[in-house]
């Protein structure tokens, strides 16, 4: 175990970060703090493109503001890599428009854009040394930067990323995450107005994932300049956005903070790309005061009026249980509150456990419930064992109801497998 | 995991106590768990004795009783969690939240380590003691 060795991995951009700022200047518009109420530097309205048979954007408009990271989460075949491609210049679009701090750029040439793009695959010269990669974008054609301006800006980059002591080193011979610190030091080297990132910790182990995308933000932040980074890992999306853009399918299904977007998705679409274990989405119908799954299971108090079928969403941290019998008698759960203060948690309708997961300071519960399988997130180690009766109750105000009918569930590859249907089997 | 470098003091016939590098915490390593153990080998003190505290980020607590000072600079935002990072008085600390409230950069928290908790590693092997 290499055990010290990630605190100061971790700890010294945050540390630096103020520095960092100062050396941002140029082409970063600094006015600009607040990332929710600035004017928008990057806005793209109505842009579509077409890729042989595919409609990769249809009709896209978004915009990013001047100190804001944006990420635009999808699956694959979204159209996120087509959008990054399109903003860069690199494709023009069928149809929309771009601009850039308020000047159209949808016809300007991808040079003059004086953006960087950083790519899943770092995309460097292999042959080269670290040096010379850094230095490449500042020796293009017609920059004609001093000498000393080009070495005083490696040697920043590589003190902001840590790659110091690799300058001299053949790129070939870097680690996959010194090969990404050297390609996100390539892209800052220029002081570009806008930062484009295409899945750029996704090659990476995971640990080195989760400790680059803080730096990544804290980096970005120091820095002042706005990015979009493009990401299928609904993990990298919650906690590096300021603001998320959720694409399927070349569109926009919804805009707004990790929380707006967590806790009220516009659709079960968009509800199941975030979240893991995935949301779990039971089908009700109104009967009494209730909403009542397929299988009799009353779920929660119904409001007086409205539709009579819904799509309940709900979170599997947002359930809570009691444990009812077998194994270790009446052994309460860490997680256990009384069922007795809600009406609704019926003993008559147990959930039965099948699996039980211990996920570092979490305990995920598969369960047989309401007719399908259910999703349950406890604190801690509980008690509860495969097997065990327990009594799920949803936290007041935490389910999530949709219309069944909506076509962003309609016929949806995305629905899981554990979506109950009338008289569903066992 | 959260590794705060420090040494390990035993006083005199005492439990052991992990303090850190600059002395801001002391943890008394006396709770009968069966993990904490006297390096059964005295080997040179001045190496030995050089240790590494490790702790996951869900038993670091905010309390304002703690004994950690520190300040906020990164909030992960992970839906059913948040990941706080703190630039504390031993380096920076990440705190597992849940996450229903949010806390603005830069503000000022105190952390507590839960003793149950940590492990101590020896800092040249790095192997656990």
């Amino acid at each position: 175990m290499s055990v010290p060795v990630l605190l100061s991995a971790g700890g010294n951009l945050g540390g630096r970060g103020a520095g960092a700022g100062a050396g941002a200047g140029a082409g970063s518009p600094s006015g600009h703090t607040s990332p929710v109420t600035a004017t928008p530097f990057l806005s793209l309205r109505g842009l579509s493109k077409r890729l042989g048979r595919t409609q990769a954007l249809a009709g896209i408009s978004l915009e990013a503001h001047a100190d804001e990271l944006l990420v635009v989460l999808g699956p694959t075949g979204a159209g996120k890599t087509t959008l990054l491609r399109t903003i860069a210049g690199l494709e023009q679009p069928d149809a929309g428009s771009i601009s850039m701090a308020g000047r159209d750029v949808t016809t300007l040439d991808p040079a003059a854009r004086d953006i960087a793009l950083v790519f899943q695959n770092f995309s460097l010269y292999p042959r080269w040394t670290v040096r010379r990669n850094l230095e490449f974008p500042l020796r293009a054609p017609g920059r004609n930067l001093p000498e000393p301006e080009i070495q005083r800006r490696i040697g920043w980059a590589a003190e902001l990323l840590k790659i110091a002591r690799l300058l001299d080193r053949e790129a070939s011979r870097l680690s996959g995450g010194e090969m990404q610190r050297v390609a996100i030091g390539r892209a800052i080297v220029r002081r570009p107005r806008l930062f484009l990132m295409d899945e750029p910790l996704t090659n990476l182990d995971a640990k080195l994932r989760e400790a680059l995308r803080v730096e990544l933000v804290e980096l970005r932040r120091a820095l002042k300049t706005p990015m979009v980074f493009v990401t299928h890992d609904q993990a990298e999306a919650l906690s590096m956005a300021d603001r998320i853009v959720v694409l399927s399918e070349g569109r926009v299904l919804q805009t707004g903070t990790p929380r707006e977007i967590y806790e009220r998705p516009v659709s079960p679409l968009v509800a199941l790309q975030l979240g893991q274990p995935a949301i779990n989405l039971l089908r009700v119908r109104r009967v009494g005061g209730n909403w009542v799954a397929a299988d009799g299971t009353p779920l929660l108090p119904a409001e007086p009026s409205g539709p009579d079928e819904r799509l309940l969403g709900v979170r599997p941290e947002d359930i809570r249980l009691r444990v009812l019998s077998d194994a270790p008698q009446n052994q309460p759960a860490a997680a256990t509150t009384t069922a007795a203060s809600n009406p609704i948690a019926d003993a008559s309708h147990p959930a039965v456990v099948r699996v039980v997961e211990y996920i570092g300071p979490t305990t995920t519960l598969l369960c047989d419930w309401a007719g399908g399988q259910v999703h349950v997130v406890i604190p801690r180690r509980g008690t509860v064992r495969p097997g065990d009766h327990i009594i799920p109750r949803i936290q007041a105000g935490r389910a999530i109801l949709f219309d069944p009918s909506s076509e962003s569930t309609a016929g949806s590859p995305h629905l899981p497998s554990t979506l109950p249907s009338p008289g569903g089997s066992p | 995991m959260n590794f705060i470098p420090g040494e390990l003091r035993p006083e005199g016939a005492g439990p052991p106590s992990f303090v850190s590098a600059e002395g801001q915490i002391a943890i008394e390593l006396s709770r009968p768990r069966g993990d904490f153990e006297r390096p059964t080998r005295p080997s040179p003190p001045s190496r030995a004795s050089r240790a590494t505290l490790g702790i996951r980020c869900e038993h670091v607590h905010e309390d304002p009783d703690g004994s950690i000072a520190g300040q906020v600079l990164t909030e992960e935002y992970l839906g059913s969690a948040s990941n706080v990072h703190v630039a504390s008085e031993l380096g920076r600390l990440v705190m597992r939240t849940d996450a229903t409230t949010t806390r603005a950069r830069g503000a000022r928290v105190r952390l507590r380590l839960d003793p149950d908790q940590i492990s101590v590693f020896d800092a040249s092997t790095e192997q656990r003691l």
